[in-house]
């Protein structure tokens, strides 16, 4: 496994850990570039069989001496997300591997199972803050996520046992998706990423919007409400598309003539990175916000398609 | 996310402490006329790790064998030259109950030795019985 290749690695000093996966990254990559030697690598695989085997005990409550393995695995899933939320608190890979070869297993895990409980409550308050900033669109996938799914999530995630699960589809698709985490730590960004898209809706005008996904969604022939879509990546297309035609952004809508310039714009140049960039610094002031918009994938094809011929 | 982490995932010193424990305690089953020898009791282990195996089962507190010795070792029906097969019989047959079920272990050993003693020491019954027994249904076919 190439760490160095993967795109959310945090690098510290001489290694690069795996940010989804930190636990089991960092201890592989201290491992196999010889940070950690053999013996201290096996104590530490040996104290996790003894911390999973006490997760097994309290799983069936004592009365069961064996699980299934798929069971063991998930509970080893949660150990290892668990241990890593707490080691992600240290400033360094250095550090948190420290952390984990003076604490030990059995107490990382405390730290990091009280660490996810604090984590969950303050994800609970900001679920409010997301909820209130919701675009007032009748979109099924948006609604349904952001109204009942996330609220199913604070009811059936389990710290103790399956840390690692986020127990809902998330099936409305962000900008950035956050692919390979786990637990609460994806529902947080997830959650982060929605409250950012709605902050860029939130720019223009709620009538406007309603009338573009409505022109959007007849051109794939079906309604605003069952469409799978981004609703931001559509706004900030259009906005786009306005710019690139020198029209008013905020008014969402490209002329016939605009259209013919976004065509001939996209023939010169062939993406429109630059485009969005100015229309960032149009509509907002957060870099953050910036920062979210340029990490995302190019939303090209999009000011495309609504440009087409 | 994948840690090599039961990779060669030795449980030696576990099983040297529960052979030891179960040989420890051949003064009580003397009492019903039982010896196990250390062979025996490595076999009765051999059997478990293959069931444990081949029922997708993982354990971490190694006490079935022990159980089911103890379980059987006073019963009228069973004698000491065939002893050690018959509980690596239920031994096998523990961990098939152990995935049909999600009540303790002990509830199960128990119910096994109620139909063993109720079907006269068949173990034929105890295979297809036990988790009738376990249910509360069909006892009386």
């Amino acid at each position: 496994m190439n760490n160095l290749s993967k795109p959310n690695a945090i690098k510290t000093g001489s290694i690069a850990v795996d940010d989804r996966n930190y636990f089991s990254s960092l201890l592989e990559v201290s491992y196999t570039s010889g940070i950690i030697g053999e013996r201290v690598f096996e104590n530490i695989r040996n104290e996790l069989i003894a911390v999973l085997a006490d997760k097994c005990r309290k799983y069936t409550s004592n009365e069961i001496s064996s699980v299934r393995t798929e069971i063991a695995d998930e509970l080893m899933k949660s150990i290892m997300v668990t241990i890593g939320v707490h080691l992600k608190s240290f400033e360094d890979n250095e550090k948190a591997i420290n952390e984990l070869i003076n604490t030990g297993i059995g107490n990382c895990l405390k730290c990091g199972e009280k660490r996810l409980k604090q984590m969950v409550k303050s994800s609970r308050l900001f679920y409010e803050q997301l909820k209130n900033s919701a675009v007032n669109i009748d979109n099924e996938i948006y609604n349904s996520t952001l109204f009942g799914g996330l609220e199913g999530f604070f009811k059936l995630y389990d710290i103790k046992f399956f840390a690692h699960e986020i127990n809902i589809t998330a099936d409305y698709r962000t900008m950035i998706y956050p692919q390979g985490y786990h637990g609460i730590e994806f529902i947080r960004k997830y959650m982060e990423y929605i409250y950012i898209e709605n902050k860029i809706c939130k720019r223009f005008d709620e009538r406007k919007i309603k009338r573009l996904l409505a022109y959007y969604a007849v051109d794939y022939e079906i309604t605003v409400r069952d469409m799978e879509f981004n609703i931001c990546s559509v706004v900030l297309a259009n906005a786009t598309a306005c710019y690139i035609a020198g029209e008013d952004i905020f008014s969402l809508n490209v002329s016939e003539n605009g259209k013919k310039k976004v065509s001939e714009y996209f023939s010169e140049t062939g993406n429109g990175r630059t485009a969005v960039k100015s229309v960032l610094e149009i509509i907002t002031d957060k870099e953050i916000i910036k920062n979210y918009v340029n990490r995302a994938e190019s939303i090209a094809g999009i000011i495309k398609f609504i440009c087409r011929e | 996310m994948d840690l090599p982490i039961f990779d060669n995932f030795r449980i030696a010193n576990v099983e040297k402490n529960e052979i030891k424990s179960i040989l420890y305690k051949n003064i009580i089953l003397s009492e019903f006329g039982i010896t196990v020898s250390e062979h025996e009791v490595k076999e009765l282990i051999a059997i478990r790790n293959d069931a444990l195996k081949r029922n997708g089962r993982i354990e971490f507190k190694h006490d079935i064998v022990e159980k089911l010795i103890f379980a059987f070792c006073d019963s009228r029906c069973i004698n000491n030259e065939d002893f050690v097969e018959r509980v690596g019989e239920f031994v096998d047959m523990f961990y098939y109950f152990r995935n049909e079920t999600n009540v303790s272990d002990d509830e199960i050993i128990s119910a096994m030795r109620m139909t063993f003693d109720k079907y006269n020491g068949s173990e034929e019954m105890v295979e297809s019985r036990t988790l009738d027994m376990i249910c509360g249904g069909n006892e009386n076919e």
